[in-house]
């Protein structure tokens, strides 16, 4: 199938990592300047606006946008790449020309941040099934299942601290990633412990940071500089609450999302050049290339341990060093989408040669939501 | 439903951290009860042990009593289990 839009504008904030000095609003409104700057557009051109985090009134108020679509769908972190398929939708529909999709975030900083999800309200779901027990946090919720995926795979803690190792070394490349430094198999393995079996560098750290992008129809982005067009996309949710998993092996919402991605977009996983793979912690990866379909249950660990997701490897993922590496504002999608937009304009910091197919895929909660969207840098196959 | 206090060890992280509460390190853990459902608890009465729970093991119920109105349901390893 035809992309039906694409990526004119794609920016991040204009500074990464700590921003002591600007509000989390500022920061949205940082990248969105940052974007309309790239695509060559004015906030007078935006007529869609899609926010998460924010609300989407507040942004397109602040910014001056007066819209005709707006989309606030808010499930975590993998909500900006809804806010795509959804943009994807409202463009072909007609209900909307120019789309801006922002995020901004001082997760760190907290500088006029949206309230943080703990401790949950007593009443939700979370707070009656959940927190009682020390559920508190994601690093020692969304590590639950792992163990178990670990025990039915034979595989052993080295599985996790494999993922770091690989990611680190994209790290490397990256001026603004936040950890560069190089770490073995055993440095990841002695390091701090959070919530075994998981240490310190298998949890992504908290920063600031933001991005925007701006989506016009596929036929209008051929006039604009390095479009970049979406051929397919994706999204579901399975469980609200982590300890409903249905199975603790793998993502239901991750399977849903991808195989409808990539059906739209009527590719192979041999037909994809660059992952990214939202990874607030080391398992993450693992769940998602063998959910995705690229490595065989149980088979993931093998094949980055074998290198060949990291420099110089068959199937480059997360090429910014990741959320565990490069940054984690509390909600990352925007973040990978940006990477896999650099990736196929031949922009990236750790450019890998070559990279026509993208796929991104996001999640939300803790496995409670998906979205998978396949960026490529021609509108058809 | 009643259910028997009878379950299995599914999956679980042992917090270093503390809660509040619950001192660290606890076992923050999801069992599947002999019924069906599976829930989220704390695996308690294993000082020591806790890096080495075997997924799987069988479990019984421990009731820890938070308040007048509330107990939790928490779960132990069952006599016989490693």
């Amino acid at each position: 199938m035809s992309a039906r839009i694409g990526v004119v504008g794609a920016a991040e904030s204009t500074n990464m990592g700590v921003i002591p000095n600007v509000s989390q609003l500022g920061i949205a409104a940082d990248a969105a300047l940052n974007a309309l700057a790239d695509a060559g557009l004015g906030l007078r051109d935006i007529d869609g606006i899609a926010v998460a985090g924010e609300s989407a009134v507040t942004l397109a108020d602040y910014l001056g946008i007066v819209p005709a679509w707006l989309d606030g769908t808010g499930v975590g972190g993998c909500s900006f790449l809804m806010h795509v398929r959804h943009a994807c939708a409202a463009i072909a529909a007609g209900l909307c020309k120019t789309v801006l999709v922002v995020h901004g975030e001082s997760g760190k900083s907290r500088i006029a941040a949206t309230g943080l999800p703990w401790p949950p309200p007593p009443g939700s779901l979370q707070g009656q099934f959940e927190a009682p027990f020390g559920a508190i946090s994601s690093p020692t919720m969304f590590t639950l299942p792992v163990l178990r995926y670990l025990h039915e795979h034979g595989l052993e803690r080295e599985a996790l601290a494999h993922v770091v190792v690989a990611q680190r070394k994209w790290a490397q490349l990256n001026p603004r990633a936040l950890y560069k430094e190089q770490l073995t198999v055993q440095d990841v393995l002695s390091a701090r412990e959070i919530a075994w079996p998981f240490t310190l560098p298998m949890c992504c750290p908290l920063t600031d940071g933001g991005g925007a992008l701006v989506l016009v129809s596929a036929d209008r982005a051929r006039d604009f500089q390095r479009p970049v067009y979406v051929l397919g996309t994706g999204e579901s949710s399975e469980a609200a609450l982590i300890s409903q998993m249905p199975d603790l092996k793998t993502s239901g919402a991750f399977r849903r999302s991808s195989s409808r991605a990539f059906a739209e977009a009527g590719i192979q996983v041999a037909d994809v050049d660059h992952v990214m793979i939202y990874d607030a912690f080391a398992h993450l990866p693992l769940y998602g290339l063998e959910d995705l379909g690229f490595c065989a249950p149980g088979e993931a660990a093998h094949f980055i341990a074998e290198g060949h997701t990291s420099p110089g490897g068959r199937l480059p993922v997360n090429t910014n060093g990741g959320g565990l590496s490069y940054m984690h504002s509390g909600m990352y999608g925007m973040y990978a989408m940006q990477e896999s937009i650099r990736q196929i304009r031949g922009c990236a910091p750790a450019q890998v040669d070559g990279v026509k197919i993208s796929v991104c895929h996001g999640v939300g909660g803790m496995f409670s939501a998906a979205s998978t969207l396949v960026f490529s840098v021609e509108p058809d196959l | 439903m009643q259910a028997s206090g009878h379950a299995t060890l599914l999956s679980y992280v042992v917090s270093a951290r503390p809660a509040p509460g619950i001192e660290a390190p606890y076992v923050l853990a999801v069992v599947r009860l002999e019924e069906g459902p599976q829930m989220m608890t704390n695996i308690v009465n294993c000082e020591g042990r806790e890096r080495s729970l075997a997924i799987d093991s069988p479990l019984r119920v421990v009731f820890q009593v938070q308040n007048e109105e509330i107990s939790l349901p928490l779960f132990e390893l069952a006599e016989g289990a490693d």
